[in-house]
C-alpha cells in the first residue's frame, strides 16, 4: 500500500482568508479544513504525535523499577506494563506510517485510549502494590489532548482521565485491597478539576499564542500591504514618465528639427541667390547662422542618442568587438581620406551584451579619438583588453589632446565639455551616452589622460562579458 | 521630354518650399504638387479627379491622416498599388522605418538638417525613381 501523503500546510498568499480583526477576537477563520479551537494544522499535529511517542517512552522504565522494587515476583506485572508501553508504542507507530489521516481522524480518540490502556497496566501494578495509586500519570494525555485539540480536547480526555482514576479507586475497594474513605471521591473530584484547570490552562496558552502570531501577522500583512502599494504608486508614476519621456524624445526629433531644417535651408538660399547683394560680414554671418542650426541639429541627435541608449533594453550576446572596432574605423577614414590615422585594433576581443548599444559605445568612444587627434602629424587609435586590478578591461587609447585629470569627474556628465567648441567641436553628450551604455550592462568606466598626451578609456561590461 | 509629376505630402511650409527649391537645384525636369494633410493626399491619388504622379513624397506626421495611414491605402488600392512612395521623415525612430517598410514603402529617407545634403538626396531620389523610371523596361531590369 503507498503512503498517503498530507496536504502541506497552505501557502500565504492571496487565496488566505483575511485575517481577524485586531484584538481579543479568536482566531477563528483559519483554513477551512481546520475545526475553530484546533490550533495546530494536520504536519504540526503528526508532528507532535511523533513528539508524543518520545513521551510515550517514558513509561518504559516504569516496568524496569517494579521488578527491582518487588523482585522476581513482580515479574508478570512488569511484562505487562512493558507489553502496553509497546502495543501504545507500536500502533501509533504503524498509524503515522501508513495511515496519518486517519490518524488525524481519531486523534483525540487516542488519547482516551491511552488512558485505557494506562488504567489497565495500573489496575493490575495496583493489586500487586497495595494502596499505591499513580493518578496524576493521565495528566500527559489530558495536555497533549488540550495541544492538539483545545478545549474540547481538555473536555473529553479530563473525563477520561477522571474516570480512569474514579473507577481505579473503585477497583481497589471492592478488591478489599482499601476501605472505602471519602478521600477516594475527594481524590477523584481534585484530579479531575486539576487535569481540567492544567488542560485548559494549555489550551489557553495555545490559544493565546495563535492570536499573538495572528496579530503580529496581521500587522506585517499592512505594512506589507502599504509598502506595496508605494510601490505600485512609484512603478505607475515611473511608466508616466517613461512615457512622457518616450513621447519628448519623439517629440523632439520630429518637431524641433523641422525649424532648424528651415533655418539652414533659407540661409543657404539666399547665400546662393542673394549673396552678390551681402558685404562680407553679412555673408559670414549667414554662415554662422547655418553653423548654429547644423550645432544645434547635432546636439539635437545626441540627445536623442542617449534617451534611446537610456529607454534600451540590454539583450546580451556575444559581440565581436573587434570587428565593429573595425569597421567603424573603416568608416570614420572613408569619411575624411585626407587624415593619416593608424587603428592598432587587437584581435579577437570579444564580449557579451548588446550589439545595437555597444557600436553605439564603441562609435562614441573611437568618435572621440578620431577628433582629438586631428591636430596629430601621424595619430594612433587602439582597442585592446588590459588586466587592471585583476579584472579584464576594453580600453580605447589615442595619443590626441588628451584632457587634464583635474576635470575628469566632469567628463561623463551631459553637455559636460573640456574643450571650446573652436579647439574641437562637439555636443558633450557622446561620454554621458557612452557611460550609460556601459552602466546598463552593470559594467564601469573610467578614463586616464594627461594634456596633450592622449586619453585612454577604459571600460567594463558586467558579468559574462 | 514630359515634365515629371512629383506629389509632395507635406504640411510644414517651409518644408514645402525647400523641396521646392531643392528640386530646382537638381536638374530634373519635374512639376510638384503639394498636398497639405493626409485627406488631401488621399483626395489627389484615389478622388474622383486623381493625378497619377511618377513619385510620392510622404512625411510621416500630418493632420487629419497620418503618413502611414496614407501609405496603408494607397497600397491597398490597385491604382496606386505600385506607386513609389518615399517616406521623407524627421524621425529617427526604428519603429517608424520599420513600420514604414512593413506598410509598403519604396525608400526611408531621414530629412537632414544641412540643405546641402538635403538637396543631394532629393537629386539621387529623382535620379533613382524619376529617371530609372523613365528607361525601357528590359534595361530597368539590369
Amino acid at each position: 500500500m503507498a503512503r498517503e501523503t498530507l496536504a502541506q500546510p497552505r501557502p500565504v498568499g492571496d487565496d488566505v482568508a483575511p485575517w481577524p480583526p485586531l484584538g481579543d477576537a479568536p482566531v477563528s477563520d483559519g483554513p477551512a479544513e481546520r475545526p475553530a479551537d484546533m490550533l495546530l494544522d494536520p504536519p504540526d499535529r503528526l508532528q507532535f504525535e511523533r513528539f508524543h511517542q518520545w513521551l510515550r517512552l517514558t513509561f518504559v522504565p516504569a516496568p524496569l523499577l517494579v521488578v527491582l522494587a518487588h523482585g522476581p515476583s513482580a515479574l508478570p506485572q512488569a511484562l505487562l506494563a512493558a507489553a502496553a508501553v509497546a502495543a501504545s508504542y507500536g500502533w501509533v507507530w504503524l498509524l503515522l506510517w501508513r495511515w496519518p489521516s486517519a490518524l488525524l481522524r481519531w486523534q483525540l480518540l487516542l488519547r482516551a485510549v491511552d488512558c485505557l490502556l494506562v488504567f489497565v497496566v495500573l489496575l493490575s501494578i495496583h493489586a500487586f502494590l497495595g494502596d499505591a495509586y499513580y493518578d496524576s500519570v493521565y495528566l500527559l494525555f489530558v495536555v497533549a489532548a488540550a495541544a492538539t485539540h483545545g478545549v474540547r480536547g481538555v473536555r473529553l480526555v479530563s473525563i477520561a482521565a477522571g474516570a480512569a482514576v474514579g473507577l481505579g479507586r473503585a477497583q481497589l475497594i471492592l478488591a478489599g485491597v482499601m476501605p472505602f474513605e471519602l478521600r477516594h471521591v475527594t481524590d477523584t473530584a481534585f484530579y479531575a478539576i486539576f487535569f481540567v484547570t492544567v488542560g485548559g490552562a494549555v489550551a489557553f496558552l495555545m490559544r493565546r499564542s495563535g492570536a499573538v502570531v495572528a496579530r503580529r501577522e496581521h500587522a506585517w500583512r499592512g505594512t506589507l500591504a502599504d509598502r506595496n502599494a508605494a510601490l505600485e504608486r512609484a512603478a505607475t508614476q515611473l511608466e508616466a514618465t517613461n512615457r512622457e519621456l518616450e513621447a519628448f524624445a519623439y517629440s523632439v526629433s520630429h518637431d524641433l528639427r523641422a525649424p532648424l531644417r528651415a533655418i539652414d535651408g533659407f540661409s543657404q538660399v539666399l547665400l546662393q541667390s542673394q549673396g552678390d547683394r551681402l558685404d562680407t560680414r553679412g555673408r559670414e554671418y549667414l554662415g554662422r547662422v547655418r553653423a548654429a542650426s547644423q550645432h544645434m541639429g547635432n546636439l539635437i541627435d545626441d540627445l536623442l542618442q542617449l534617451s534611446r541608449v537610456t529607454r534600451a533594453e540590454v539583450r546580451r550576446e556575444p559581440v565581436d568587438l573587434t570587428a565593429l572596432a573595425e569597421g567603424i574605423a573603416d568608416e570614420l577614414s572613408r569619411g575624411d581620406l585626407k587624415r593619416e590615422v593608424t587603428f592598432q585594433i587587437r584581435r579577437n576581443v570579444h564580449a557579451t551584451g548588446d550589439a545595437r548599444l555597444l557600436r553605439v559605445l564603441l562609435e562614441n568612444l573611437l568618435g572621440n579619438s578620431w577628433k582629438f587627434t586631428s591636430r596629430r602629424e601621424r595619430p594612433r587609435i587602439e582597442l585592446g583588453v588590459a588586466l587592471v586590478d585583476g579584472t579584464p578591461s576594453y580600453y580605447v587609447r589615442d595619443d590626441g589632446a588628451g584632457f587634464d585629470m583635474a576635470y575628469a569627474d566632469k567628463l561623463f556628465g551631459a553637455f559636460q565639455r573640456l574643450h571650446t567648441a573652436d579647439e574641437f567641436e562637439g555636443t558633450g553628450v557622446g561620454l554621458a551616452t557612452v557611460q550609460r551604455i556601459v552602466q546598463k550592462h552593470g559594467g564601469r568606466i573610467w578614463a586616464d589622460a594627461a594634456i596633450d598626451r592622449g586619453a585612454t578609456f577604459y571600460f567594463t561590461l558586467g558579468e559574462g562579458s | 521630354v514630359r515634365d515629371s509629376l512629383i506629389l509632395l505630402i507635406e504640411d510644414n511650409a517651409d518644408d514645402v518650399e525647400l523641396t521646392r527649391l531643392a528640386l530646382r537645384e537638381t536638374d530634373l525636369p519635374t512639376r510638384m504638387v503639394v498636398a497639405r494633410d493626409g485627406v488631401e493626399a488621399i483626395e489627389a491619388l484615389l478622388g474622383e479627379r486623381a493625378i497619377r504622379p511618377q513619385l510620392v513624397l510622404l512625411d510621416l506626421k500630418l493632420p487629419k491622416l497620418d503618413g502611414l495611414d496614407v501609405l496603408r491605402r494607397v497600397r491597398a488600392d490597385e491604382r496606386t498599388r505600385n506607386l513609389p512612395v518615399v517616406v521623407l521623415s524627421s524621425s529617427l525612430e526604428d519603429e517608424d522605418l520599420e513600420r514604414s517598410y512593413a506598410l509598403g514603402a519604396n525608400s526611408y529617407v531621414r530629412k537632414p538638417v544641412d540643405f546641402a545634403r538635403f538637396v543631394d538626396v532629393v537629386n539621387r531620389l529623382g535620379i533613382y525613381w524619376l529617371v530609372l523610371n523613365e528607361l525601357p523596361p528590359d534595361l530597368r531590369a539590369n
